[in-house]
């Protein structure tokens, strides 16, 4: 605010008000003058006052009653005023009337610098008071337009959300429906085949045998990728969490994978879990993969070691499973993720590239993630977080 | 009349796949020497040092797009990378099982790819590309 603050001088003797004007003349203020209470209330209209100076002795209405007024009146409610008083003949009690908003007085006949000092004092105040609102105003301003943005912003993302849905419900729909009706052509031929092996098997001779064992191999394959799918299509359907010590948990599988393990003479470390609410089943198949991987890439001539661990974050559990197999090259760290996605042909290490993409659904099932540290021939962390719930 | 090449190169992931595709060329006699490779990672050793006599510079090669750890794509931009080394190029057809219009819009910008095939490849297919390429 740039504008000079406005002061309100009310005097019924003009020759006061030449005398107030010309002590506050070295303020930079605008004085508008009235010498009656009916022109002060009508100047409050077309002003905003930042202090009245108000003469108590006038015709008509005092003072005070232009006080009392101006108090009522919501425009000047707050507007301080200063009482110019002849003290011998003024009751300064009356002024316990007006504690409600900032006053003074003043009794004639005044020290300039004392009346100077005064309006300084309140014009300051009142700029003060302008200062603070402008910036409260502009603040609420800031918060309101921001809240705007943000319910917008909201809005489009739940919008967005809808559709994400929507689209996923569909593709997962698709998923099994497609993997479901390939099934069935898929067991004809491989019906059909074992048959025609039964029947003709032993007159076949050379090339005809290899073909029949291509088909035969083929199918079975068509047949793991297809359960592969509709297993992955159906992960976390119509399941719920469950309160789950996670400890039990992979001990149990320990013991599911006993077998597997001694033979790869394998050493498994399992670090204090948390007990919390996860989906149990996917939970086990997401360790279950994770740890037969380890297993399965390992180093020949070494012995796997395997670490399971688990450390608090904010709103996650984040699990690692550490191993010391052989490792993963960084420029393959998303592509071992992707359904059907492989590193090695199946000669080298058996597998359908379904086991990390499933693993990668369970935690975002758990609205958590999924990724891999590596180092290429010293061996791979996976790190799972799971949203506490 | 076409001319018989010295060598053909497969390069796929599956077995089955292979075997068929080496008996169809087998039966159109188109090549002296069939070559497999069922990883990039294999593909690019043979065309660096060949298992076969007479492979060491094949005439032509079908590609599989989607295989384990590199993809056909990074044969492609492997085989670009190397391509002062050797002394003449083959003839790089895809051949995929990929429906995909997009991998086929992707093949047509690479200049080292003279086709994109669907899997599996037939006599027809054969004999076309032989005409095309290989006519004396």
């Amino acid at each position: 605010m740039n504008t000079k603050p406005k002061i309100l001088i009310v005097d019924d003797k003009v020759e006061n008000l030449v005398a107030l004007r010309t002590v506050l003349k070295n303020l930079d203020l605008e004085l508008v003058e009235a010498t009656n209470g009916n022109d002060a209330l009508k100047a409050t209209l077309r002003h905003d006052f930042a202090l009245a100076l108000l003469d108590i002795q006038m015709p008509e209405m005092d003072g005070y009653e232009l006080a009392s007024i101006l108090r009522e009146e919501e425009k000047t409610a707050r507007l301080p005023f200063i009482f110019i008083s002849a003290v011998y003949t003024d009751n300064l009690n009356v002024f316990k009337g007006y504690e409600s908003g900032a006053f003074s007085f003043i009794t004639k006949p005044f020290q300039p610098e004392i009346l100077i000092n005064k309006v300084k004092f309140f014009i300051e105040k009142h700029q003060q008071e302008i200062a603070l609102y402008d910036l409260n105003k502009d603040l609420e301003q800031r918060v309101q337009t921001r809240t705007r943005e943000l319910e917008d912003a909201n809005r489009e993302l739940e919008n967005i959300l809808d559709v994400v849905k929507r689209k996923n419900e569909e593709l997962e729909q698709f998923a099994y429906i497609a993997s479901h009706d390939l099934q069935e052509p898929l067991r004809t031929t491989s019906s059909y085949v074992a048959l025609l092996s039964k029947e003709i098997g032993d007159t076949l001779e050379g090339r005809s045998l290899l073909y029949l064992d291509h088909i035969s191999k083929s199918t079975d394959r068509m047949r793991t990728l297809i359960t592969g799918l509709l297993e992955y299509s159906r992960i976390g359907k119509e399941k719920h969490r469950e309160m789950t010590d996670c400890n039990q948990l992979v001990a149990d599988l320990l013991v599911d994978l006993d077998t597997v393990i001694k033979e790869n003479k394998a050493r498994i470390t399992v670090r204090p879990l948390p007990a919390f609410s996860v989906y149990p089943t996917e939970l086990k198949q997401l360790f279950q993969n994770l740890i037969t991987n380890a297993l399965k890439f390992r180093k020949k001539e070494t012995a796997p070691e395997i670490e399971i661990a688990a450390t608090e974050e904010n709103r996650h559990w984040k699990f690692s499973v550490k191993d010391n197999g052989i490792g993963i090259e960084p420029e393959f760290y998303e592509k071992i993720f992707i359904i059907f996605q492989r590193l090695h042909t199946r000669k080298e290490f058996e597998g359908n590239g379904i086991g990390l993409a499933h693993c990668k659904k369970i935690a975002e099932l758990h609205e958590g993630h999924l990724w891999v540290e590596s180092n290429p021939g010293a061996g791979s962390t996976f790190y799972i977080t799971i949203r506490k719930k | 009349m076409t001319k018989k090449l010295d060598c053909i190169l497969l390069i796929d992931d599956d077995e089955p796949t292979n075997f068929l595709h080496r008996i169809i060329l087998e039966d159109h006699a188109v090549s002296k020497n069939i070559e497999i490779a069922e990883t990039v990672k294999e593909a690019l050793q043979l065309l660096d040092c060949p298992k076969i006599e007479g492979c060491e510079n094949p005439d032509l090669v079908f590609l599989d797009l989607n295989m384990p750890g590199m993809s056909g794509w990074d044969f492609l931009k492997k085989f670009h990378e190397s391509k002062k080394s050797r002394e003449h190029d083959p003839l790089v057809y895809i051949l995929t099982t990929s429906a995909n219009p997009d991998d086929k819009k992707r093949a047509s910008g690479i200049k080292e790819v003279a086709g994109f095939l669907n899997k599996p490849l037939t006599g027809e297919i054969v004999e076309e590309i032989m005409h095309r390429h290989f006519s004396v």
